[in-house]
């Protein structure tokens, strides 16, 4: 179904529009998405010369995928929006408080975990979509059940960003997930593996197939190594409708290895 | 040495059998201390005392946000798993390059791993927060994230889970802030916990008599977090337990405090305690047991024994009877160790008086780091000699009568270095029959490593030693044969695996894997 990426598009107000009272933080300030909203607006006049229109990087760096940033309080961020960062290109700002809590608060929506808010969808329904008309199962796994050739899925609103679900699922070839090349290797036996790519060098290879096999290849009994630079998995844009895609992006975000524990 | 194709079919597709595990280290490396017996004594011989000295570096691993390493890993069918701090990474153990990594960015915290389990097709390792995570060795997909402990019950999570028969141990960190010492056994294929045996017992329970009336029991630490061993035939598992707390005050907790400082022998199918034996009755240094039990058969006094080995922090050397925890004898490792004049015949050490913590300060040996520690010793059934890293140090123990206070890292004050009398890490083969030193490597250095050993069929014997090097010497006399330099304090244990009929030599250092092997000349 999908593949989890490490891209992001800017967060447009139809996304956010599936989005209720978030709790991104523990920042009382940044609960809502009137915040967040004011804080996107803030950072594409602000910030996006350096961090890119949609905050994956450019002179500074990707704030999705960082993961410092991903760890750092709330109060961190503040600061180091509000006094810049010594040492770096990153400046210091003469917004009020409360726009440089709005920041943190768009900051943290980019990396926050999707499990972590509170969407719009049907659980159930996105379940039904999942196993049956999207056929996610085929390729991805939840909690050891289903394919190897997408990424596990069991853990994925507890570890993506909504941003990132989403855009999987609706533009899939943008960026592969490392790990997740697809690739089909002849071998000088004769046989031919088809799968994705776990790692290659100009000396090994090692790969999985659909079945969940591993195999760990010398350079020496490679004869040849196809790597397709699109993904697999279609685009569901125009295979689900509006609607479905929210109960199926609710069902994914609501995978979280912590579930039992809120999180 | 080299095998000129690499079967596919072959390739990681057989599961880790309780069986393997029984059999114990060939090409793989299967549990923590190399198999159940924890002899960590690889059965390897394609490195030598003839050719160690042709020992090259394989490959390096750099494993991303560590800090200090203090892990194990394990191999299996060709793939190394290497932990840190709520994360595994999967390598070709051939080449180093990653397969996959799991990282688990919700646990609370960060802290040392020391390394995985194996069982079936799951890799299992525990979170900071003391979840037990079972992936698929294979693809690294979550199969199970089970909670085992709370982090408000002052829990936290370091050891390598050990797979004993058809389930997952688990036990605890916390010991030294009271949280009051389990092991616990869960299902390998869902993570229900099967069993829970307490290393402290509740008031009214057999040894609550050992601690004062009036001791909240909830707080008395007993910690177990260090891996353990298991004897299949026995059906018995062997752990080691931590101090009782707080550690350096024993006021509020007048008696031997069991099960504190003890090995306990437990029913691997119920946790039901078999046996139990007390190294450090009533301990206020935090002398905690936490080098794990070594499984030996030999004869001793004319007698066929199963025996325990175990090198314990307040500076004896034991062997126990596995079957009935009888003591057999004991005596110092060390030279720095005034506390005790000997063990008496049943084990209890002899005291000295006026050798508790004051408020003002007393001079004590061993030291707080105790004379062995958690870093791995081994045993080479062929020569017979036990090799344990030992430290000669005292320190200056303080106490303080305070209240004490859970959950806070309240210990009742400490040890201190003495900075006129800096310690010594000395390797020593020791023969376990008399506890004679056979023979013995001082090392140089600051007296900061915790580095282990592993023993091998070539009659080498690996050790990280206190320059950050890692050394082969010969396991007969203690003879160097080769040494490489990581530049890095060494907190780990090596291992010994082969992959396509080469035997490969690992160990992490603070922040990477390090693999080693015979040089081979590139082909013409």
């Amino acid at each position: 179904m999908m593949y989890a990426r490490y891209f992001l598009l800017l967060a447009a107000p139809a996304l956010y529009a599936q989005i209720g009272p978030a709790d991104f933080t523990k920042s009382p300030l940044t609960k809502d998405a009137a915040s967040i909203e004011a804080g996107r607006v803030l950072f594409a006049s602000s910030c996006s010369g350096c961090h890119g229109p949609t905050g994956e990087g450019g002179r500074g760096p990707n704030l999705m995928t960082a993961r410092q940033v991903k760890r750092y309080g709330d109060e961190v961020l503040f600061t180091a929006i509000q006094k810049g960062l010594p040492g770096t290109d990153m400046p210091p700002t003469a917004l009020p408080d409360e726009q440089v809590w709005q920041l943190v608060a768009y900051v943290r929506s980019l990396n926050a975990p999707a499990y972590d808010l509170i969407l719009k969808g049907n659980e159930a329904k996105g379940r039904e979509l999942y196993f049956g008309k999207g056929g996610c199962n085929q390729c991805h796994a939840l909690r050891g059940q289903g394919g190897s050739l997408g990424p596990d899925l069991t853990n994925i609103g507890g570890s993506r960003p909504l941003n990132q679900i989403r855009d999987a699922l609706l533009e899939p070839s943008k960026r592969i997930a490392d790990g997740y090349q697809p690739a089909t290797v002849h071998l000088k036996s004769g046989q031919v593996i088809t799968g994705v790519l776990r790692d290659y060098t100009n000396y090994s290879t090692s790969m999985v197939d659909n079945q969940g096999n591993l195999y760990l290849l010398k350079q020496s009994q490679v004869a040849d190594r196809q790597i397709l630079r699109t993904s697999p998995m279609p685009s569901y844009k125009d295979r689900l409708t509006p609607g479905e895609q929210t109960d199926l992006i609710y069902f994914v975000s609501r995978q979280s290895a912590r579930r039992e524990e809120g999180k | 040495m080299k095998t000129g194709f690499f079967f596919l079919a072959a390739v990681c597709s057989a599961q880790v059998r309780y069986e393997d595990i029984v059999q114990g280290p060939n090409e793989n490396w299967l549990t923590y201390a190399g198999n159940y017996s924890g002899q960590r004594h690889s059965p390897l011989k394609q490195i030598t005392t003839e050719n160690a000295r042709n020992m090259a570096a394989q490959w390096v691993y750099h494993v991303p946000d560590a800090k200090k390493l203090e892990g194990t890993p394990i191999v299996y069918d060709g793939v190394m798993y290497v932990t840190n701090s709520n994360a595994v990474h999967a390598l070709d153990a051939r080449t180093g390059r990653k397969i996959w990594a799991y990282i688990d960015d919700q646990a609370q915290g960060a802290r040392v791993n020391r390394g995985a389990a194996i069982l079936g097709n799951s890799v299992y390792v525990v979170t900071t927060d003391c979840h037990l995570v079972s992936l698929n060795r294979k693809t690294g997909a979550l199969l199970f994230h089970k909670k085992y402990a709370d982090t408000k019950d002052g829990y936290f999570g370091t050891m390598a889970p050990f797979a004993g028969k058809d389930k997952i141990i688990v036990g605890m960190g916390g010991g030294d802030s009271g949280a009051r010492g389990f092991l616990a056994a869960l299902s390998a294929t869902t993570g229900e916990e099967l069993w829970r045996t307490y290393t402290v017992p509740q008031r009214g329970e057999p040894g609550s008599e050992t601690w004062s009336k009036d001791f909240p029991l909830k707080w008395g630490g007993a910690a177990t977090w260090l891996s353990g061993t298991y004897d299949p035939q026995l059906g018995m598992l062997y752990w080691t337990t931590g101090n009782p707390w707080p550690d350096f005050y024993g006021g509020d907790r007048e008696g031997a405090n069991l099960y504190s400082d003890s090995v306990i022998a437990l029913d691997v199918d119920t946790g039901k305690l078999k046996w139990y034996f007390q190294f450090t009755p009533h301990d206020t240094h935090d002398w905690d047991a936490q080098s794990w039990p070594v499984l030996v058969d030999l004869e001793y006094q004319g007698k066929a024994r199963k025996v325990v080995l175990h090198p314990n922090r307040n500076g004896f050397l034991y062997m126990l009877d596995r079957v009935t925890g009888e003591f057999l004898r004991g005596s110092a490792m060390v030279d720095k160790l005034d506390w005790a004049t000997g063990l008496d015949a049943k084990g209890k050490p002899i005291l000295v008086p006026g050798k508790d913590p004051t408020p003002g300060g007393n001079k004590a040996c061993p030291s707080v780091r105790g004379a062995a520690n958690w870093m791995s010793p081994s045993y080479n059934p062929a020569t017979g000699l036990f090799y344990v890293p030992t430290l000669e140090q005292c320190d200056t123990y303080f106490s303080s009568q305070k209240e004490p206070v859970p959950m806070k890292g309240f210990a009742g004050t400490g040890g201190e270095v003495i900075a006129s009398e800096p310690g010594q890490l000395v390797l020593r083969a020791f023969d376990p029959l008399t506890g004679k030193r056979v023979w013995e490597h001082p090392m140089t250095g600051p007296a900061v490593a915790w580095a282990g050993t592993v023993s091998t069929a070539g009659g080498v014997l690996f050790f990280g030693d206190d320059n950050g090097q890692l050394v082969a010497a010969d396991a007969k006399n203690g003879k160097h044969l080769w040494h490489f330099g990581t530049s890095q304090s060494i907190t780990a244990s090596p291992i010994a695996y082969m992959v396509d009929g080469k035997q490969y030599v690992a160990i992490c250092s603070a922040t990477h894997v390090y693999s080693f092997g015979l040089f081979e000349p590139a082909a013409e």
